[in-house]
C-alpha cells in the first residue's frame, strides 16, 4: 500500500520526467520498426509509415498511458486553472470584487472563529500547555448565577495533593494586594500591587520560565527573618524599572517587609489569573511575612498521572471536597457560629485554559460558540449570496461560450469541473488573504493590548476552518451556478431567443436579491443599532472646568484584612478617622482649596413623581436617575455652583427611615422637568413605586447647576444628591450614605499634577503602609475619553466592514440582474422608449425587489434588535429610527445599483446591444 | 480515430506480460516481437494494448523499469518483474490453469 502510494507520488512528481521517458521509448519504439520494414524492402518513408501503422494513434495512446501512470487528472487541472485564470482576467473587475467580498467575509469569520476557538484551547497567556495540565477548580452554588469560583483551605488544598494516583503534581497559589515601595520617590511609594503567593513547583508545572534572574528561591526558616524573594512580571519591570537590566537583586518593600528580586517573568505571563498593574510572585512561605492574619485560601493546578482522564481524577476530587465540606460543617457547628458555609461545594478538574477557573467557562465557551457561530453564519451566508449572484452572472453571460463548447462534444461533468475550479481557485485566494488579514490583525492589535487575559491565536483549526469555508463557499456556491450555465438547450442559446432560459435566469436573479436584503438588513440593524448604543451610552464627558485641578485620593490598606468582623470595623474606623485627619491637613496647606470626603459612587435609582402637585407621569418612569451622598463641600469642591436653596450642613445626615424626608439637591434639568415653571425648593419627591424601590420620600432644599457631573455614569438623564453620612462606617447597614473610608475629593488652586507628589507624601505620612492612588478628574475622563474612543472605532470599523460587504453584494447582485436585461432594455429603446422613463422603470422595479426584501427580513431584524436592546439593558436607543435608517441606506444602495447599469444600457445604441447579445 | 481493437482480455494480457518478463527482462518492442513469435503470429499485441499494460503493471509495482544500452549502443527501457510481480504472477497463472482446466473438462464431456 505504502509502496504504491510512493509510486504515485513519484509520478506525481517525476511527471515531466516520466513524460519524456515515455516519448523517448516510444519514439524507439518507431525506430526499430522502421528499421524492420526497412530490412524487408520497403523504402524509408513507407517502412516510417507501416510502422506508425503498426504501433496506433501515437497521441491517444499517450494519453492512455497517462492515465495508467494516474496524472491524467494533474494535466487537466493545470488546464483547468490555466483557463480559470484567464477567464478572471478577462473580466478583472469583478473578479477583484468578488475576491474582495470573499476576502473580508472569511476574514471576518475567522477572526470570530479564532476567538472562541483560543477562548475554549488556549492556556493563560505564557503558558506552555501539555495535555496532561488540569485546573483543579472549586466551585459552589450561586443561585439563580448558576456556580460561583470556589477557594480551598490550607487541609483540603492538601489532600489534592495527595490524591499521587492520580496527579502528578499539584500546585498551588493563594493572591492579595499588598502595598509595594519601589523606591524612595513619592510616586514609587504606596502602589497597589497583587502579590500570588506560590507553591515551589509553581512556575515549573506551568512551563515558565523567568526572562532574568534565576526565579524564587524557598525561605529558609533559619534565614533573617524579614526577607523574602519576588518575581515581578513583565509589565512591573517596564512601568516601575525602565526595564533595568540589573534588576535582580534589588529590594522592594512589600507591606514593610523588604524583598529581593529574584526574577521577571516573560511579557505574556500574568500568572493563571488575576489582575492588577502591578503584579509579583512570591514563595507561600513568605505569606506569613506580608499577612500576620487568617488561614489563605488557595485556588490549584495540577499535572495528571499518565493514563488518568480528567473524569477519573474529578471523581476523586469530589470525594475530598464532600469530606473538607463535611468536616468544616462540624467544625462551624461546633463553634455555633453563624453558617457562612459554601452552598453545594465542589471541585472539578478541567483543562487548564486562560478562563476555566470560572465554574460557568464550560457553558460560556458553549453560548460564545453558538452566538459567535451564528454571527459568522450569517457573514458567511452575505459572502455566498453576493458570490454566487456574481457567479452566476458570470457563467449566465458566458453561456454562449458553454453551448459552444457543449456541441463541440465536451463532456457536462468536464464543464462543470471547469466551473467548479473557477470558483474553488477564486475561494482558495481568498481564504489565503483572508488568513493574512487575520494575522496581520491578531500580530498587531493584540499585540498592543499587553495584558489581555487571553492570546487569541490562529491556529491550525482556525487556518483548517478557514480553508474547508473556502472549499465550501467554492464549491457549493459555484455549484449552483456552473449547473444552471450547463443545463442550456444548446441549440437555444446558439440561436439566441430561448426566452424560457432568460425567465429562469430572471427568477433566479430574483430570488437572490430578495435573500441578499433580507440577510442584509439585519445585520445594518444590529450595526447602526450598536452605534448609537456606543455612542449615546459613552458620550464623551463635558469637562468641568476644574478637571485639571480636582483630584480623587485613595488610601487603602492591605495586611490584616479580614481578621475578624470585629478587627474588620475597628480598621474601617481607623481609617475613617485618618481619612480626617488627612483632610484637616490637606486643607492646611497651601495650594489646596477644597477637600471633602466622598461615598461609593453614584448609583441608578427607581423613578421619583413630584407630589402632591403632580399626578403619576408615565413619561417620568424612564426618567434615568442617580443618586450619590456627597458631604457639604463636594459642590465647592467640583465647583458646581448652587442655584436656589442651600447645601447640606455640616452635620446633616440622612434621618433614619420613616421618620423624616431626606433633604436632597437636585440638578436644574430634574427641577424643571418636575415643576416646569414653579420653585422646587420645598417640594417633595415620592418614589415612583415604593413596594419595589423603598426608597425614601425626599424634601428639595436645594438646585444646581450640574452639567460638570453629568454622564459620569452611562446614561443618567439627572442627578439627586443626598447627604453624606460621615459619622457612620461603611457596610454598618446605616440609612445609607455612609462614607467610603480612605477616599478624599480635593481641588487645588493651580493645575493638580503640581500639588500631586506634596499630596502623596502627606498622605503617606498621615497612613504609613497604605496604598495612594491619586488621579485628577481629567485623567479619569481621558481614560474614559479613550475606552469611548477604542470601543466607537472598533465598532464603527466593524459595521463600516459589513456595510461594505453588505453594499458590494447588494449592488452586484441587483447590477446583474439589470445588467442581464440589457436585451429588454435596448428593444425598449429600439421601440421607441424615452430614456429617462425605461430607466425609472427599471430603478422602480429594483426597489421593489428591494421592499420585499426589507419586508422579508423585517422580523429578524426586530427580533436581532430586541435581543440586544435587552442584553445591553437600555430600552433607550429609539427602535423606530434604526430600523428606518437601516431600510433607507439599503433602498439608496439598491437604487444606486439599479441606477447605473440600466442607463449605461440605455445610452448604447439598441442596434449594437441587440447585434452583440 | 482509430482505436486499436483489444484482441484478448486486457487480464490475459498482464499474465503474458509478467510470464514473459520473468522469463527475461526486455524492452516494449523485444517484448511484442516475442509475444508473435511464440505465439506462432496468433496473437498480435499491438503498442497501443501493450505499453498502458506495461505503463500500468508498473505503476501497481509489479514491475520495473530502468534503462540500459542495448547491443547496438541504443538507451533502451528495460522492464523486469519485481517480487510482487512474481507473486502476482503466481496467483494468475494458477487462477488461469483452474479456468483453462474447467474449461477443457466441459469441452471434453459435452464434446
Amino acid at each position: 500500500m505504502i509502496r504504491r502510494a510512493l509510486l504515485h507520488v513519484r509520478s506525481v512528481l517525476l511527471r515531466r520526467r516520466l513524460e519524456r521517458e515515455m516519448q523517448e521509448e516510444m519514439a524507439e519504439h518507431l525506430e526499430r520498426a522502421t528499421a524492420r520494414f526497412m530490412s524487408r524492402g520497403l523504402s524509408a518513408d513507407d517502412a516510417r509509415r507501416a510502422a506508425e501503422r503498426e504501433f496506433g494513434n501515437l497521441a491517444w495512446l499517450q494519453e492512455q498511458a497517462r492515465d495508467a501512470r494516474g496524472t491524467a487528472w494533474l494535466d487537466a487541472l493545470a488546464g483547468d486553472l490555466r483557463y480559470a485564470v484567464r477567464q478572471y482576467a478577462r473580466r478583472p473587475a469583478t473578479t477583484v470584487v468578488m475576491f474582495l467580498v470573499l476576502a473580508i467575509g472569511m476574514s471576518i469569520a475567522t477572526l470570530l472563529f479564532s476567538f472562541v476557538h483560543s477562548f475554549a484551547t488556549q492556556p493563560p497567556p505564557g503558558v506552555t500547555l501539555t495535555d496532561d495540565m488540569m485546573r483543579i477548580r472549586g466551585s459552589q452554588s450561586a443561585g439563580s448565577f448558576g456556580r460561583g469560583a470556589r477557594s480551598f483551605g490550607e487541609d483540603e488544598f492538601a489532600a489534592y495533593g495527595q490524591l499521587s494516583g492520580h496527579f502528578a503534581e499539584v500546585a498551588g497559589w493563594t493572591a492579595a494586594s499588598a502595598a509595594l515601595d519601589a523606591g524612595p520617590e513619592p510616586e514609587r511609594r504606596g502602589l497597589e500591587a497583587r502579590v500570588t503567593f506560590v507553591t515551589d513547583n509553581y512556575f515549573s508545572l506551568l512551563g515558565v520560565r523567568p526572562l532574568l534572574g534565576a526565579g524564587l528561591a524557598t525561605t529558609a526558616s533559619d534565614d533573617s527573618f524579614r526577607t523574602a524573594t519576588a518575581v515581578i512580571s513583565h509589565a512591573t519591570w517596564d512601568r516601575l524599572f525602565d526595564r533595568d537590566p540589573d534588576i535582580v537583586g534589588t529590594t522592594v518593600t512589600l507591606n514593610g517587609v523588604s524583598a529581593t528580586i529574584a526574577g521577571v517573568t516573560p511579557e505574556r505571563f500574568l500568572g493563571v489569573a488575576g489582575w492588577g498593574d502591578y503584579r509579583l510572585w512570591m514563595p507561600l512561605s513568605a505569606r506569613e511575612l506580608l499577612f500576620a492574619d487568617g488561614p489563605a485560601l488557595f485556588s490549584a493546578a495540577g499535572r495528571l498521572q499518565p493514563g488518568v482522564t480528567p473524569q477519573q481524577a474529578t471523581a476523586a476530587a469530589q470525594v475530598v471536597a464532600a469530606v473538607h465540606a463535611a468536616a468544616a460543617a462540624d467544625a462551624d457547628r461546633a463553634a455555633a457560629r453563624g453558617a457562612n458555609m459554601p452552598l453545594d461545594p465542589s471541585t472539578e478538574v478541567v483543562p487548564l485554559r486562560s478562563a476555566s477557573g470560572d465554574p460557568m467557562y464550560e457553558r460560556d465557551v458553549k453560548l460564545m460558540s453558538g452566538l459567535v457561530g451564528l454571527l459568522a453564519l450569517l457573514v458567511l451566508l452575505i459572502t455566498c449570496t453576493n458570490v454566487s449572484a456574481l457567479l452566476t452572472g458570470l457563467a449566465a453571460a458566458r453561456r454562449h461560450e458553454i453551448a459552444v463548447r457543449l456541441s463541440l462534444g465536451a463532456a457536462r461533468p468536464r464543464l462543470i469541473r471547469q466551473l467548479l475550479t473557477e470558483s474553488a481557485l477564486l475561494a482558495f485566494l481568498a481564504a489565503a488573504a483572508a488568513l493574512g488579514i487575520v494575522w496581520a490583525a491578531l500580530r498587531t492589535v493584540f499585540a498592543a493590548i499587553t495584558e489581555l487575559p487571553l492570546e487569541p491565536r490562529l491556529t491550525l483549526p482556525a487556518t483548517a476552518f478557514t480553508f474547508g469555508v473556502a472549499l465550501g463557499v467554492g464549491v457549493l456556491f459555484g455549484l449552483s451556478p456552473a449547473l444552471h450555465a450547463t443545463r442550456l438547450a444548446v441549440a437555444g442559446v446558439l440561436r439566441d431567443a430561448s426566452a424560457n432560459v432568460v425567465a429562469t435566469r430572471a427568477r433566479l436573479q430574483r430570488t437572490l436579491v430578495v435573500a441578499q436584503i433580507a440577510f442584509t438588513q439585519p445585520l445594518i440593524v444590529l450595526l447602526s443599532a450598536l452605534l448609537l448604543l456606543v455612542l449615546t451610552e459613552f458620550q464623551a464627558a463635558p469637562r468641568s472646568e476644574y478637571a485639571d485641578r480636582t483630584m480623587v485620593l485613595s488610601l487603602r490598606t492591605w495586611s490584616n484584612s479580614a481578621a475578624s468582623p470585629e478587627a474588620a470595623a475597628q480598621l474601617r474606623e481607623q481609617m475613617r478617622n485618618t481619612t480626617f485627619l488627612l483632610a484637616e491637613r490637606l486643607r492646611a496647606t497651601p495650594g489646596v482649596v477644597g477637600v471633602a470626603p466622598t461615598g461609593y459612587g453614584q448609583t441608578r435609582i427607581g423613578g421619583y413623581i413630584a407630589t402632591p402637585d403632580r399626578p403619576a407621569d408615565a413619561a417620568l418612569d424612564v426618567v434615568r436617575l442617580s443618586k450619590s451622598h456627597v458631604h457639604p463641600d463636594y459642590f465647592d469642591v467640583m465647583g458646581i455652583p448652587v442655584l436656589r436653596g442651600r447645601t447640606f450642613a455640616q452635620d446633616e445626615g440622612v434621618p433614619p427611615r420613616g421618620t423624616a424626608p431626606v433633604p436632597a439637591i437636585i440638578d436644574r434639568g430634574l427641577a424643571r422637568r418636575m415643576w416646569p415653571g414653579g420653585d422646587a425648593i420645598g417640594r417633595e419627591l415620592r418614589p415612583a413605586s415604593d413596594t419595589v424601590t423603598r426608597s425614601p420620600t425626599l424634601v428639595v432644599v436645594g438646585v444646581v447647576d450640574a452639567p460638570a457631573a453629568r454622564r459620569q455614569v452611562a446614561g443618567i438623564d439627572h442627578f439627586i444628591f443626598l447627604p453624606l453620612d460621615t459619622a457612620q462606617h461603611a457596610l454598618a447597614g446605616s440609612a445609607g450614605g455612609s462614607m467610603a473610608p480612605g477616599e478624599l475629593l480635593l481641588r487645588t488652586a493651580l493645575p493638580a499634577h503640581t500639588l500631586l507628589p506634596t499630596v502623596r507624601a502627606l498622605a503617606q505620612a498621615e497612613a504609613p503602609g497604605a496604598s495612594v492612588t491619586l488621579r485628577t478628574l481629567a485623567d479619569i475622563a481621558d481614560e474614559h475619553e479613550r475606552n469611548f474612543r477604542l470601543a466607537a472605532t472598533g465598532v464603527s470599523a466593524a459595521g463600516l466592514m459589513a456595510l461594505l460587504l453588505a453594499a458590494i453584494g447588494l449592488y452586484a447582485v441587483i447590477a446583474f440582474s439589470v445588467g442581464q436585461r440589457t436585451r429588454e432594455i435596448a428593444v425598449r429603446m429600439a421601440l421607441g422608449g424615452h430614456r429617462p422613463q425605461v430607466v425609472r422603470r427599471f430603478v422602480a422595479d429594483g426597489l421593489r425587489l428591494t421592499a420585499v426584501g426589507l419586508l422579508v427580513g423585517l422580523p429578524v431584524s426586530l427580533f436581532a434588535l430586541r435581543t440586544l436592546m435587552s442584553a445591553a439593558g437600555t430600552p433607550h436607543v429609539p427602535l423606530p429610527p434604526v430600523t428606518v435608517l437601516a431600510g433607507l441606506s439599503v433602498v439608496l444602495v439598491a437604487a444606486v445599483a439599479a441606477w447605473i447599469p440600466a442607463r449605461r444600457a440605455a445610452a448604447v445604441d439598441p442596434a449594437v446591444t441587440l447585434r452583440s447579445e | 480515430v482509430t482505436q486499436p481493437k483489444n484482441t484478448f482480455l486486457t487480464g490475459t494480457l498482464e499474465l503474458i506480460v509478467l510470464q514473459l518478463l520473468q522469463a527475461e527482462p526486455t524492452n516494449g518492442y523485444d517484448l511484442t516481437l516475442r509475444i508473435q513469435a511464440i505465439s506462432r503470429d496468433v496473437l498480435s499485441v499491438n503498442a497501443g494494448s501493450l505499453y498502458p499494460a506495461l505503463y500500468r503493471l508498473e505503476q501497481r509495482g509489479l514491475l520495473k523499469a530502468s534503462w540500459q544500452l542495448s547491443e547496438t549502443g541504443r538507451r533502451t527501457k528495460v522492464y523486469a518483474v519485481t517480487t510482487a510481480g512474481r507473486r502476482q504472477l503466481a496467483e494468475q497463472r494458477e487462477s488461469w490453469e483452474r479456468f483453462s482446466g474447467a474449461l477443457e473438462a466441459i469441452l471434453r464431456v459435452t464434446g
